[in-house]
């Protein structure tokens, strides 16, 4: 992985390549994925969408390096994800997370929290700053710098999560499940925000999700179950079986 | 937001756990830090108290544990003045006495000449000094005349037999400023040690160098009586000496033991709450190494925190201990042995020893958040 970002690829090369990842568990005896291959390109919104156990969080813990598959590769702007030595570093530039749980750190303000990913760049504690409260500008919560989790609702709370997870100009957003915690009104500010940074700014977005609503947000939704990709569906409804 | 700050907030989540910890710290410290001050400042007071004098080596009875049970000629202090680098060599006499009206015990006394050299270099600030032919005439230390509230001119009662206070002294030395100065002679007759001293004091020429020091002493310890028998002489260069002393290897053994052990305790101590700490934090951890963090950044945040608790036990600890050994500089039972402040080596000794026991005790803690994997940790109940 080069350690300046390049400029915009063509969108026909993708930025994210699954190459027929298997993972399975418990000495092979549980196969959450089987020969699964997709490919997402720079500024895409994909939805991943199946039912509970279809292997969901499974591939999203695989896309986000925090695990390894048993067969198949990732591949990151053509660089295989098995060839990295430092995935925390490649984590840190690369993948913006946002969990359905939020995972705020609870002593942390606002802006606090955002800046934690960004110790691990270069910026200095006046950039760092700066950039933490145009991130939380941008979701919204400019007059919520000051407050820590727990002064916040949950909608916010989420939104604090989502500028986090942009605090290093992550090449892809993953987000696990984010309005799996949010009422119907917070879930769709939260939907709303992911439109907007996707049209916006161009976000790269990946959304697991099993909420039909999340997914029509979505420009193209990538079903899966039993850990296979069971069809893929464009926005508009335009429906292809079989894995891509 | 500065990294100190992420340590900082960590900390005051738990207040009263982590006041608990720097409190256990601070106790160990101050405990290491004072008896350590107290063990310096015992071997510097003897060092002190034979160097203000020009004493460059000091001979005692050979084989004797306890110096004060040493017990010397006094008519021997010709064979070493005839030595050939001896520039004096005078003997005193030390006994631990009692003083009746008060009830004291313990109260060191030296018997000396009152024209000799140690009663000369005594910088009395009331009275007058000691002179030849004085008789149950004693010179106080001012700590123990300000503590008996006698003035000179004024009777003492020691060991039942009334001494005229002569005048007071002035040194800087805590442990000597509770001292009685008296005749050899007196001290000899008050204790039933005629003709006895405890040990001799001597000073070399100008000339003399450590070898030539080192020398002198070989002399001394072979010099024979007429029948060729040894004397018995133990000699010793100055420093030498009171290293060596029982009670100073007694106190430096007391000391570094419960140092030790206080550093033990420590480093469990804080073993025990950065684990527990680290643990509670699992998931925390998880998402820390999720969103990008190294395992080096984890590891420096847990040492960091111990590091903070390290310091502040620190500051505290070494505060407590200089309250506490002001208050043994005071009080009756310990205030002729133990000076009144810190000595500066052994508050650097007992900050470090805290340090290295915090860091060292969250070693551990640290290694497991760095290495915890994130995927395991963000769904750890």
């Amino acid at each position: 992985m080069n350690d300046t970002k390049p400029d915009a690829l063509p969108r026909l090369v993708p930025l994210l390549d699954v190459r027929s990842i298997c993972r399975t568990y418990d000495d092979g005896t549980v196969r959450a994925l089987k020969d699964v291959s997709f490919s997402v390109f720079r500024g895409e919104y994909v939805a991943i969408m199946g039912p509970s156990g279809s292997g969901k969080s499974t591939l999203l813990n695989l896309l986000g390096a925090l695990d390894h598959p048993c067969r198949g590769e990732i591949c990151f702007e053509g660089q295989s994800l098995a060839t990295l030595r430092d995935l925390d570093r490649f984590r840190a530039r690369t993948i913006g997370f946002v969990f359905q749980s939020f995972h705020l750190l609870p002593t942390l303000t606002a802006l606090e929290n955002v800046q934690i990913p960004m110790f691990e760049g270069t910026l200095n504690r006046r950039a760092r700053v700066q950039k933490a409260e145009e991130l939380l500008c941008l979701v919204g919560l400019s007059h919520r710098l000051k407050h820590v989790p727990q002064k916040l609702s949950v909608g916010e709370r989420q939104r604090v999560a989502i500028a986090r997870a942009l605090a290093n100009d992550p090449l892809v957003l993953l987000a696990d499940e984010p309005t799996g915690n949010l009422d119907s009104r917070a879930g769709a500010g939260v939907l709303d925000l992911f439109d907007q940074l996707h049209r916006e700014r161009g976000v790269t977005l990946i959304v697991i999700t099993h909420g039909a609503e999340v997914a029509a947000r979505a420009e193209r939704t990538i079903w899966i179950r039993d850990g296979q990709i069971d069809l893929l569906q464009m926005s508009g409804g335009v429906v292809t079986r079989c894995a891509v | 937001m500065l990294f100190l700050e992420v340590i900082a907030k960590n900390l005051m989540r738990r207040k009263t756990r982590t006041l608990l910890t720097i409190a256990g710290l601070a106790a160990a410290v101050a405990t290491s830090t004072a008896l350590l001050s107290s063990a310096w400042s015992f071997a510097s007071s003897s060092r002190d108290y034979y160097s203000s004098r020009g004493v460059d080596v000091v001979v005692c009875r050979a084989g004797v544990s306890e110096r004060i049970t040493s017990s010397l000629s006094a008519a021997l202090a010709g064979r070493l003045r005839a030595l050939p680098d001896v520039a004096w060599a005078e003997g005193s006499l030390t006994e631990m006495v009692s003083l009746g009206e008060r009830a004291l015990i313990g109260i060191p006394m030296h018997g000396v000449d009152p024209s000799g050299p140690t009663a000369d270099k005594l910088e009395v600030t009331s009275g007058r000094k000691l002179a030849a032919g004085d008789h149950r005439a004693v010179l106080l230390g001012s700590a123990l005349a300000e503590g008996l509230k006698h003035r000179p001119g004024e009777t003492l009662q020691i060991e039942g037999t009334a001494f005229h206070i002569a005048g007071v002294f002035q040194t800087a030395d805590a442990i000597e400023a509770n001292t009685i100065i008296a005749p050899l002679t007196d001290v000899q007759d008050l204790m039933g040690r005629p003709g006895q001293v405890s040990e001799f004091q001597i000073r070399a020429v100008p000339a003399a160098n450590d070898t030539s020091i080192s020398r002198l002493c070989r002399e001394i310890e072979s010099l024979h009586d007429a029948s060729g028998r040894s004397l018995g002489f133990k000699a010793l260069p100055m420093r030498k000496f009171v290293d060596s002393d029982t009670e100073t290897r007694l106190t430096w053994a007391m000391a570094w033991g419960t140092s030790v052990v206080a550093v033990g305790l420590s480093l469990v101590a804080m073993l025990n709450t950065m684990l527990m700490s680290v643990l509670e934090r699992t998931k925390e951890f998880g998402l820390l190494r999720a969103i990008g963090w190294t395992r080096g950044r984890v590891m420096r945040m847990v040492l960091g925190e111990s590091l903070v608790i390290g310091l502040c036990a620190s500051l505290g600890g070494a505060a407590g201990a200089g309250l506490f050994v002001r208050a043994l500089g005071t009080w009756s039972y310990t205030r002729n042995f133990v000076q009144p402040t810190l000595s500066a080596e052994a508050v650097v000794l007992g900050i470090a020893l805290t340090i290295f026991a915090g860091v060292a005790g969250s070693l551990y803690p640290a290694y497991r958040g760095a290495t915890c994997v994130p995927l395991t940790a963000l769904h750890f109940e």
